[in-house]
């Protein structure tokens, strides 16, 4: 348990943490942003993308404000976690992204994409229509040790069953050499359920070990 | 420009993008509906509407975009 930590729906004005805490996030371990490697941007241009996607708040996916809640400890960010039930704003979240992408990337940089697209397609792990979704979850290394991780999930977690009832699963996607997030997702009830793998030296570069997992929790069993 | 002219064009672009010829394209078709559409073909699929209709959708347009027959109905407007 963290002392003095208070849990809040984020707001424009922690866009800046959240970019952060996607960035992070979605390094996971890897010395390259996926984003950055797919797309070819400086992580100038991919803050100045997240920021526009940001703004534009849509629902659905891990690229929105106010899907996110924020850890404070002392009054500063200390962490972050992104969540909503797929399916609920009717577009799978694959497709909201790829909307946002393509309104707000030039068409240069989505057709360097394409050779990514076709290679990640061995990795990808499919969100189930109706099953809450964890994503962009990060704590700042000064906070990391006191259970922020958890309390944020756990809080989410509340939050979206008190709001949709019979929500019955939740699931995260990550990179599995990512052992210590596995470890600390473990320990709040998930497992593994399914996991892709891939020995294709580009995808290594972006995905560390070349296994990214499905983990999912059952809600009527949680604690 | 008609829908059902919509429709035919919406077709062959559909055939191009999935490089599938079998696809027979109808209003109520969904993303769930066709193998392989995922982000990917999604981004190339609107790209391509929109250059060969030569229109430039808004965000909050491409964001409704249930089935094919919310994107011809869009498509329409814009031509209109």
């Amino acid at each position: 348990m963290a002392d003095g930590l208070v849990l809040r729906r984020a707001a424009p004005k922690d866009r800046d943490f959240l970019i952060e805490a996607i960035i992070e996030a979605e390094k996971s371990g890897a010395q390259r942003i996926s984003y950055c490697e797919i797309f070819s941007l400086t992580e100038s241009a991919l803050r100045t993308l997240l920021a526009s996607i940001l703004d534009e708040d849509f629902e659905g996916q891990e690229l929105c404000i106010s899907g996110f809640l924020i850890a404070e400890v002392d009054g500063e960010c200390a962490g972050a976690a992104c969540a909503w039930i797929e399916g609920e704003s009717e577009l799978p979240s694959t497709l909201i992204k790829a909307n946002l992408l393509h309104h707000f990337l030039d068409a240069d940089a989505l057709s360097r994409a394409r050779p990514w697209f076709d290679r990640l397609e061995a990795l990808a792990l499919a969100r189930e229509s109706g099953a809450a979704q964890l994503e962009s979850i990060y704590v700042r290394p000064a906070y990391r040790g006191r259970g922020i991780t958890g309390r944020i999930l756990e809080e989410h977690l509340s939050r979206l069953r008190a709001r949709v009832a019979g929500l019955a699963k939740a699931q995260i996607i990550l990179v599995s050499g990512n052992d210590s997030a596995v470890r600390a997702y473990q320990k709040l009830g998930f497992r593994i359920t399914q996991e892709r793998r891939t020995d294709d030296p580009l995808l290594l570069s972006i995905v560390p070990g070349g296994v990214k997992v499905l983990m999912e929790k059952t809600l009527s069993n949680s604690r | 420009m008609t829908q059902d002219e919509i429709m035919t064009a919406l077709g062959a672009i559909f055939i191009d993008v999935f490089d599938d010829t079998s696809i027979r394209v109808t209003r109520n078709m969904t993303a769930s509906d066709v193998a392989g559409w995922d982000s990917l073909t999604h981004i190339q699929l609107i790209t391509a509407v929109e250059q060969h209709f030569g229109v430039k959708f808004k965000l909050n347009e491409i964001m409704k975009f249930k089935n094919v027959g919310d994107l011809c109905d869009c498509v329409e407007k814009h031509k209109s």
